[in-house]
């Protein structure tokens, strides 16, 4: 047998569940705003940089295709530049070959490991004196 | 290919020896003689070799035409090249071949091959060689080294003992003896005398006194020469010495005390006048230190007494005086040669090769 304070409890159930029921439906509603807003700022924002990239590149953009195109403009094509230098080689090697025949001897230039000499001024000082008398005297000689 | 490596020398062309010596660690000397064999007979004694070097050719004087390239500390004939064209071209090309001895023995030892060395030297020439002598020597050394220096001698000595202020340096070789004042800058003609008084004046001197006291006795330059090596001295209380001599073909033993002694006093007085001349003129307030310095080096320092001797005149006519005798008479003009090469920066000899070139 079903009571008023039944009915009561009944109907206060309902509207618990009622009022919870609303909670949950504003709060997804503020996220779907929230969301929404953050997405269509996010997609402005996105073109915003975009335009202004590309309006910042414009002048480097021109820059780089006026160079290549003034190089292509100068530079012949490759296998010409290559049988120039060919051209030149044999040149090299004919004067070579004339100079090897009269006597002249080529010297290696390979180097030494020159070496680094810690020296007071002093001591540096009488070396170029040193070095200045035996210039003269080479000077002389080769007169 | 691989790199090249450079070998410092130091060379003191000396009258009677040639001193080298070289950063990879040889110090060598050959006795200033070149020797041909004379004929058919002398060259298969010396087997294929067709010129000999130092005592090898002075003992082997009757076998070959011996020469000695070096006379008075400069070469021979380079004062009058036109005097005497063919002899001087000849003393240089003998000279050239003493050079390339003394630094084919330098490098005989290394691993290397000779084209894979840059061999760089500093020559040591008479304090006061004329111009003409030094190009002699740089023209000399052009077809043996790769690149040479020249320099005063008494100066290497100097740098090898880094003295190079307050020090006054006597090297007594057998052509020259040069006095050299170190003052802390390079020395001037001013600063260097060079007497011509030194060890082969001393035999010389022996040489006439002994013929004189023993007119009998029958020798040579050369067997005196090494008996004054062996004893010099001018102390006065020294040993009695005598030299075995040949009379009439027998040995005999000839007491030459005095003789010895006088010749080797002979030589005193032009250095004694040498020093004061360097010490009287020099600035006042550094005498003092010049007096305190004086360094014996060549094979001359080697006479017994002749430190003290030196002293007791110093004493006499300037009050005062110290005399050191370098640790390694014969060595030093090399020894400071060789510190000079190793010193000198790269480009300092890049300087001096391409002046030449």
């Amino acid at each position: 047998m079903k009571t008023k304070q039944d009915d009561s409890d009944a109907l206060k159930g309902t509207a618990i569940r009622g009022a919870k029921a609303v909670v949950d439906y504003s709060g997804l509603l503020v996220w779907s705003f929230l969301y929404r807003t953050g997405c269509a700022i996010k997609k402005q924002s996105s073109k915003m940089g975009k335009e202004i990239g590309r309006n910042a590149a414009t002048p480097f953009v021109a820059i780089k295709k006026q160079v290549r195109k003034e190089v292509r403009r100068e530079g012949a094509p490759a296998g010409e530049a290559t049988e120039r230098m060919e051209k030149r080689i044999a040149i090299i090697e004919e004067r070579l070959a004339d100079l090897e025949k009269h006597g002249v001897k080529i010297v290696e230039t390979q180097g030494y490991q020159k070496k680094h000499k810690e020296l007071d001024e002093e001591r540096r000082g009488l070396l170029a004196l040193i070095v200045e008398e035996n210039k003269e005297l080479k000077a002389q000689l080769n007169k | 290919m691989e790199q090249k490596r450079v070998l410092n020398v130091g060379i003191d062309l000396g009258t009677s020896r040639s001193v080298i010596a070289c950063d990879n660690g040889v110090r060598t000397f050959v006795s200033s003689y070149v020797g041909f064999p004379k004929d058919a007979v002398s060259k298969k004694m010396f087997g294929k070799r067709k010129v000999v070097f130092g005592d090898e050719a002075l003992h082997n004087r009757l076998a070959v035409e011996l020469h000695r390239p070096f006379d008075k500390g400069r070469l021979k004939y380079t004062d009058s090249p036109d005097a005497n064209p063919a002899q001087n071209e000849r003393e240089k090309s003998v000279a050239r071949m003493l050079l390339k001895h003394l630094v084919d023995l330098a490098t005989e030892e290394e691993q290397e091959r000779a084209e894979d060395l840059i061999i760089r030297g500093v020559i040591g020439a008479p304090a006061l060689a004329s111009m003409k002598n030094k190009k002699t020597l740089l023209d000399i050394a052009g077809g043996v080294l790769h690149d040479a220096m020249i320099v005063s001698e008494p100066f290497a000595v100097a740098y090898g003992l880094n003295l190079f202020s307050s020090a006054l340096i006597i090297d007594i070789g057998a052509g020259t003896v040069d006095l050299c004042r170190m003052a802390g800058t390079m020395p001037t003609e001013k600063d260097q005398i060079t007497t011509m008084k030194a060890g082969d004046y001393i035999d010389h001197v022996f040489l006439e006194l002994i013929q004189k006291k023993y007119s009998e006795a029958n020798f040579t330059v050369s067997m005196i020469k090494r008996f004054k090596e062996e004893n010099a001295f001018v102390s006065e209380h020294g040993e009695r010495v005598s030299i075995e001599l040949p009379v009439h073909g027998k040995p005999v033993n000839h007491d030459v005390t005095e003789e010895l002694k006088q010749a080797c006093q002979s030589i005193v007085p032009e250095i004694v006048a040498g020093i004061k001349t360097l010490i009287a003129d020099f600035d006042p307030e550094f005498q003092r230190g010049l007096k305190r310095n004086v360094i014996l080096a060549g094979g001359g320092s080697q006479i017994v007494g002749l430190r003290k001797e030196l002293e007791a005149y110093m004493k006499e006519i300037l009050g005062y005086g110290r005399v050191i005798v370098v640790e390694e008479p014969l060595y030093g003009g090399a020894n400071g040669a060789l510190r000079l090469a190793k010193d000198m920066p790269d480009e300092y000899w890049d300087e001096v090769t391409s002046k030449g070139k």
